[in-house]
């Protein structure tokens, strides 16, 4: 009991434990989507994964439970100069959770489409999308851990062809709908989607290093 | 109204249409579009706000702590000047009347309390006063004796919940958090009367706390730290303690030469405004001290246990000096549901325990023949919350049954909150006050109640002298 009381005393910067807290759901997401990608590979099995993942998602929503609580309190007890910070943090909470949702959607179409990508014009560019998203993951806990905003700029800049590219493969799939198996047409679109959704919320996350809070996930066209 | 309506609709029918929450997905095409957008203003939470270095808090609220403690001798200091004047110790005999019935100082204790928001006040100023022994030469009683203290300090502890009710009213027009709210401030001030209710008419029959206390003081009388010539090193703490005293009685009385009477006002008025106006800063500046913990401290984890939350209580309330800050951070947050009453309610305990120590601060300062009566003064405050605590833990169910009832009550019919906050703080006390003042039932030195004179009987002491009295 003591213990815990002079470790709540010691207790120095609640806003920067909140963004750690933070860090750690995006680790979770980050191995949440290196998992359901390497179902959707048949690198492991969807029966292997499917307890682990979900449970890994339960913590991230019990983690995005625990930091809302958390932002209550601390601005309950009369912190509102830390309001600003509090707002983007329930605003990239919420990005981090919807990252988890769909890394479990990316795993059911590898759970439900048991055939291969045969169409090397979808499975490469996918392929090359899978990469650069989990390869976004580190950056971007690194940069909101440290608040680094040219790094943030930097990640923005770079990355801000993905959603193109997962728009064009829908396009394309709707233009060659008879010269693709239904079932992979879906897969494809499907994925399309998911890694679009994926690549927003990181997005977003970056976002809040760099934008004030009434322009969260809002972004300007950078050239 | 017709703003209130007009922007109603407006914000509904916008949130119909997709205006006000544009789905995900527009969002996502903005960030293709080569429509630009205006450059983002400084990023949030980039340390704009500056803050008070901690070293500077520390200094200042160590100032702020002399103060307090000289400003609770100079109350004692300014009396005595105006009692050299005859007619100055009629008006203070005049003043200390209304305090010397146990009724009138419970609700003196309770009105002063309520207008200045801090128990803390009320119950150091009254250790400055039990502490002011002998004004004048020849004088064999105090100016308040720890027996006429209690009732004074037992309505201190039910006026200090008016701050916690105060910022439950905070979320009137949000009915459930309301509801929760005052729930948590109420609780606070139903186990305060209760613990009156219950401990009131046990002292004034048997005087179960002024008779341990009494006793306490008379053993630390014959200590030589409260001598009248202490030894050097006391005495030097006493003098420097006393500075600002006499600077104010030489400045007043030999370079402006006033008069004992306006004299010994001015410096008594001065005393208090001082006294809380140094409390007020202690208290700042310890909050600002321990404002970075607090989210940690009030968490689910340490409130899980009742034992733990009420260590919790007694620490933050030390720490900041002050019951009505401790009690007023934990209402929001059974509001906003982050812990439940059930939780809260050792805090609450603690909380009271934790507010005895300021006039323990108080009293301690006080040396030579006032030091013991002051000790005691503050040890029966302590003594007092110990035995609400003793009772009232175990029978939780009682004052938090009747909070509940009155946080639901309330909710529905949201004025009563407002009436009883008004007429216990305020109309109650006052009225009291007025009604036995003027229809003559206060009494002064020379009158004694019965049990008054039963507990002199019993060979204890006199309880407005504070002297042994031979049965």
């Amino acid at each position: 009991m003591f213990k815990e009381i002079i470790n709540a005393f010691k207790h120095q910067d609640e806003v920067k434990d909140m963004t750690v807290q933070v860090g750690e759901m995006l680790d979770a997401g980050h191995w949440m989507f290196d998992q359901a990608c390497a179902v959707l590979l048949r690198k492991a099995s969807w029966d292997d994964v499917h307890g682990p993942l979900y449970e890994r998602d339960a913590q991230i929503n019990a983690a995005e439970q625990s930091i809302r609580e958390r932002i209550v309190t601390h601005l309950s007890v009369g912190n509102s100069a830390d309001l600003a910070p509090c707002l983007v943090l329930m605003s990239v909470v919420k990005d981090a959770e919807r990252i988890g949702d769909y890394c479990k959607n990316i795993f059911e179409v590898g759970k439900f489409y048991q055939g291969k990508f045969e169409h090397r014009s979808f499975s490469e560019p996918l392929n090359d999308i899978r990469n650069k998203i989990g390869g976004l993951f580190d950056p971007i806990k690194n940069a909101l851990l440290t608040q680094d905003e040219p790094a943030a700029e930097r990640l923005l800049k770079e990355n801000s062809g993905v959603v193109k590219e997962c728009d064009l493969i829908v396009q394309q799939l709707l233009c060659l709908q008879d010269e693709l198996p239904a079932a992979e047409a879906v897969a494809c679109a499907l994925l399309a989607r998911h890694y679009k959704r994926v690549e927003a919320h990181l997005t977003n996350i970056t976002l809040s290093i760099i934008s004030p809070v009434a322009l969260l996930d809002f972004f300007k066209d950078v050239k | 109204m017709k703003f209130l309506v007009h922007f109603l609709t407006q914000q509904y029918s916008a949130r119909a249409s997709g205006e006000l929450y544009p789905p995900k997905d527009e969002v996502i095409l903005k960030m293709t579009s080569t429509e630009t957008i205006p450059t983002p203003q400084p990023a949030h939470g980039s340390g704009q706000e500056s803050t008070f270095p901690t070293w500077a808090r520390a200094l200042v609220a160590v100032a702020a702590l002399y103060l307090f403690i000289a400003a609770v001798k100079m109350i004692g200091g300014g009396l005595k000047v105006m009692a050299k004047d005859p007619a100055g110790q009629d008006f203070i005999d005049w003043l200390f009347s209304f305090v010397h019935d146990p009724f009138t100082g419970l609700f003196v204790g309770l009105l002063i309390t309520s207008l200045v928001q801090s128990s803390s006040f009320t119950t150091s100023m009254v250790v400055g006063f039990v502490g002011a022994q002998a004004l004048t030469e020849g004088d064999s009683g105090p100016l308040l004796s720890v027996s006429d203290a209690i009732p004074i300090i037992m309505g201190a502890n039910i006026g200090t919940s008016i701050t916690g009710l105060l910022v439950s009213l905070g979320r009137l027009r949000h009915r459930d958090e309301f509801r929760r709210s005052l729930a948590a401030a109420i609780c606070h001030d139903f186990f305060n009367l209760l613990s009156v209710l219950l401990f009131f008419p046990l002292e004034v029959k048997f005087g179960v706390i002024s008779r341990p206390i009494l006793w306490l003081k008379t053993k630390l009388s014959g200590n030589a730290v409260f001598a009248e010539k202490p030894t050097e090193h006391i005495g030097f703490i006493k003098e420097f303690l006393g500075y600002p005293s006499a600077f104010m009685k030489t400045m007043l009385t030999k370079w402006f030469h006033i008069d004992a009477i306006p004299s010994g006002a001015i410096m008594a008025i001065l005393a208090m405004v001082l006294l809380f106006v140094a409390l007020g800063l202690l208290v700042k500046m310890l909050r600002g001290l321990v404002q970075g913990k607090l989210s940690n401290v009030f968490s689910k984890t340490l409130f899980y246990n009742g034992a733990t939350a009420f260590v919790v209580g007694i620490l933050m309330t030390v720490s900041v000096q002050s019951s009505s800050v401790t009690v007023s951070l934990i209402v929001p947050l059974v509001g906003a549901e982050v812990l439940n009453l059930v939780q809260v309610y050792p805090y609450l305990l603690g909380a009271n325990i934790g507010t005895t120590m300021t006039a323990m601060l108080a009293a301690l300062a006080i040396a030579g023949p006032g030091g013991p009566p002051a000790i005691a003064c503050a040890c029966g405050h302590l003594l007092f919350n110990i035995y609400g605590t003793a009772v009232f833990w175990p029978l939780k169910s009682l004052p938090l049954g009747l909070a509940k009832w009155f946080g639901d009550l309330a909710a529905r019919k949201r004025y009563l909150a407002i009436l009883y906050i008004v007429g216990l703080f305020f109309l109650l006390p006052g009225g009291i006050l007025g009604v036995m003042k003027y229809t003559g039932h206060l009494q002064t030195n020379e009158t004694q109640t019965p049990q008054e004179t039963t507990i002199m009987n019993d060979g204890a002491t006199d309880v407005h002298t504070d002297t042994p009295v031979a049965p």
